[in-house]
C-alpha cells in the first residue's frame, strides 16, 4: 500500500479511536460526542472536496484531448477525391447516377408507405436533373395512370408539398383502377433512362474529364493517391488519442484486454516469448509484422463474410457463354414493346380528349375499343416488367462475362460487383431470406467499405483461376516473419481469437504511444462515474 | 488535512482510493451523528 493511503488509514483509525473513548451516557456527553464527530467530519469533508477537485482537474485535462485536426482535414479531402470513382469503368451510368438504389425502393414499394415512395420518385427526378435531364409530366407517358399521377405530383411538389392531400387522393383514386401504378412509374423511369442514355453517358464522360483535370492526375495516379490518403487516414485514426479514449468510453473496448499480463500472453502466442525477452529493434520489427497480420486477418474475415457474393459472381463467370448477346436482344424486345405501348397510349389520349363527341357518334363501340387498348397496355407493361428484370440481371451477367478473365484476382471480382446495388440486394436476399431493407442496405455499405478500403494485400494477389487456400497463404507468409500461426487458428471457431490477439497487440501499442497510458484511460472511466454521481 | 504529499503528485489509483476511503469515512461519521441523535432523544 502506498504511503499516502497508509497515512489516511492511520488518521482515520486515530479519529475513530478519539470518538470511541468519548462517553455517550447522558445528553451532555452525547452532545459533546456529536460536536466532535461533526468537527472531524468537517475536516474530512473539506479534504474530500480537495480530492474531488483534483479528480475533476485530471478528468477535464484528459477528456479535453481533442481529435487530431489532420483527421477531419484529410477526411474532407478524401470525400472530395471520392468523385474520382465516377471515372471507374465498371459501373454503367445507371449505377453511377445511383438510379439502381433509388428504383430499388420503388420496386419494393409494398414495404414502404406512400411518403417514402414519393420521396424516391422525387429523388429519381433530381438524379436525372443532376445528369442534365429535366423531366416533366409529359415524360411520364408509360400509361394514362403514370401521366395522371405525375401531373398532380409535379404540380404539388412545385407548390412545396409532394405529400399533399391532393396527391394522396389522386393516388388512392388511381390505385383502385390500377394497383400496378408504382410499377408503371418505376418502369417509366427505366425507360426514360434508356431514352436519355446518350445524354447521361456524355455527362459522366465530361465529369470524368473535369475531375481528372481538377486533380491534375491520370486516372491510375488519382486512384493511387486516393488509396494512399485512405491508408494515411486509417493510420491517423488508429493512433489518435481522443479516438482511442472514445472506444473505451463507448464500451467498444475494455481496459482488462490491454493489461500488460494479457498483452504478454498475446505476444507469447504470436512470437513465442514476452516483450522483455527480445531486443527493442527486433520487437519493433515484430510489431510492424503483427500490424500487417492484423490487416491480413481482418481482410480474410471480411472475405469469409462476403464469400457468398464472390461465389455468386463466379457461378455467373463460369457460365459466361450463356450471357453473350442476350442483353442486346432484351433491349430490342423492350424497344419494340414500348413502341406499341406508346402508340396505344396516344390512342387512349386521343379518344379521351374527344370522348363526349365520339360517344354521341358511335355510342358504346368506341368505349369498348378504348377499354381494350387500356387492357392491352396493362398487359404490355407487365410483360415489360419481366423483360426489364431480365435485362437488369443480364446487364450484370454480361459485365461479369466481359470484364473478368483468368488473370483477374479475387479483389477484382469483389470490386467489380460492388457497384451493382440491385445485384447485391438479390444475392443478399438469396443468402439471408429474413433480412429487412435496412439490414440489407447496411450490409451493402459494409461490403463497399471493405472493398474500397485500400490496404488489401491478400485478395488482390490471388487469381480466380488459382484455387488457393487463402488461410494457408496468410499463415505461410507470416510464418516466414517468425510469427507463430497454425492452420487451426483460421478455423471458424478460432479465427475471432487470433484476430483479437493481433488487434489487441496493435491497439496496445497505439495506446502506449498515444498521449495517454492505460492508467489514464482507467482513471477517466472511473472518474467519469464519480463526477456523474456528484452531479446528482 | 495534509497527508504529507500534495494531491497533484500522487498517481491516479491513489487519488481514487483516497476519494473512496474518505467518502466512506464521511458517510460513517454521518451515520454516527444520526445514530447518537436518536439515542439522545431516547435519553
Amino acid at each position: 500500500m502506498s504511503d499516502i493511503i497508509d497515512k489516511l488509514n492511520s488518521q482515520i483509525d486515530a479519529d475513530k479511536e478519539v470518538l470511541s473513548v468519548l462517553p455517550k451516557n447522558n445528553k451532555k456527553n452525547v452532545k459533546a460526542y456529536q460536536d466532535k464527530a461533526e468537527a472531524i467530519k468537517q475536516e474530512y469533508a473539506s479534504f474530500l472536496n480537495d480530492v474531488s477537485a483534483e479528480i475533476k482537474r485530471r478528468n477535464v485535462k484528459i477528456n479535453s484531448i481533442s481529435l487530431n485536426p489532420k483527421i477531419p482535414e484529410l477526411s474532407t479531402e478524401i470525400e472530395e477525391m471520392e468523385d474520382i470513382r465516377l471515372v471507374d469503368n465498371n459501373a454503367t451510368p445507371f449505377e453511377k447516377m445511383k438510379l439502381d438504389e433509388t428504383l430499388y425502393i420503388l420496386k419494393r414499394f409494398y414495404k414502404n408507405n406512400l411518403e417514402l415512395v414519393n420521396n424516391s420518385i422525387l429523388n429519381c427526378i433530381e438524379i436525372f436533373k443532376k445528369v442534365g435531364v429535366e423531366l416533366e409530366a409529359k415524360d411520364f407517358n408509360y400509361s394514362i395512370y403514370t401521366k395522371e399521377y405525375m401531373e398532380t405530383f409535379l404540380e404539388e411538389t412545385k407548390k412545396g408539398d409532394m405529400n399533399s392531400q391532393k396527391v394522396k387522393d389522386t393516388f388512392e383514386q388511381i390505385y383502385w383502377k390500377c394497383s400496378d401504378i408504382i410499377l408503371h412509374i418505376e418502369l417509366n423511369f427505366r425507360s426514360l433512362y434508356y431514352k436519355n442514355e446518350k445524354t447521361i453517358t456524355s455527362h459522366f464522360e465530361s465529369e470524368s474529364k473535369r475531375i481528372l483535370k481538377q486533380v491534375g492526375l491520370s486516372k491510375e495516379e488519382a486512384l493511387k493517391k486516393l488509396d494512399s490518403m485512405k491508408l494515411k487516414l486509417q493510420d491517423l485514426m488508429n493512433k489518435d488519442t481522443s479516438l482511442i479514449l472514445d472506444k473505451f468510453k463507448s464500451g467498444e473496448r475494455f481496459t482488462k484486454d490491454y493489461e500488460p499480463s494479457n498483452i504478454q500472453k498475446y505476444y507469447k502466442k504470436l512470437i513465442g516469448c514476452t516483450t522483455d525477452e527480445v531486443e527493442k529493434h527486433i520487437l519493433d520489427e515484430y510489431n510492424q509484422n503483427i500490424e500487417k497480420l492484423s490487416y491480413s486477418l481482418n481482410e480474410y474475415k471480411n472475405y469469409l463474410k462476403f464469400k457468398f457474393i464472390f461465389d455468386e459472381v463466379m457461378a455467373i463467370y463460369n457460365d459466361k457463354q450463356k450471357y453473350k448477346k442476350v442483353y442486346n436482344d432484351k433491349m430490342k424486345q423492350i424497344q419494340k414493346l414500348e413502341g406499341k405501348l406508346f402508340k396505344g397510349n396516344k390512342k387512349i389520349e386521343k379518344y379521351s380528349k374527344h370522348k363526349g363527341l365520339i360517344s354521341k357518334l358511335f355510342s358504346g363501340k368506341n368505349q369498348k375499343k378504348l377499354d381494350k387498348i387500356n387492357i392491352d397496355s396493362n398487359s404490355q407493361i407487365l410483360e415489360l416488367k419481366t423483360i426489364y428484370r431480365e435485362l437488369e440481371d443480364n446487364k450484370v451477367n454480361n459485365i461479369i462475362a466481359e470484364n473478368l478473365n483468368e488473370a483477374s484476382t479475387i479483389y477484382d471480382v469483389l470490386l467489380l460487383i460492388s457497384v451493382f446495388y440491385s445485384f447485391l440486394v438479390k444475392v443478399i436476399i438469396k443468402q439471408y431470406e429474413d433480412m429487412d431493407q435496412e439490414q440489407i442496405a447496411a450490409m451493402i455499405t459494409e461490403f463497399r467499405q471493405f472493398v474500397n478500403f485500400s490496404n488489401t494485400t491478400v485478395l488482390n494477389n490471388i487469381k480466380i483461376a488459382e484455387d488457393k487456400d487463402i488461410a494457408l497463404v496468410i499463415k505461410d507468409k507470416y510464418n516466414l516473419c517468425n510469427i507463430n500461426l497454425e492452420k487451426g487458428d483460421f478455423s471458424e471457431e478460432n479465427i475471432e481469437n487470433i484476430i483479437a490477439t493481433a488487434n489487441n497487440i496493435c491497439e496496445y501499442n497505439y495506446i502506449i504511444n498515444s498521449r495517454l497510458g492505460l492508467e489514464d484511460i482507467k482513471f477517466v472511466m472511473e472518474s467519469d462515474k464519480i463526477l456523474e454521481r456528484e452531479k446528482q | 488535512m495534509y497527508l504529507g504529499t500534495d494531491l497533484d503528485k500522487i498517481n491516479h489509483d491513489e487519488l481514487l482510493e483516497l476519494y473512496n476511503k474518505t467518502k466512506d469515512f464521511v458517510s460513517f461519521l454521518d451515520n454516527e451523528i444520526e445514530t447518537v441523535e436518536v439515542e439522545k432523544k431516547v435519553k
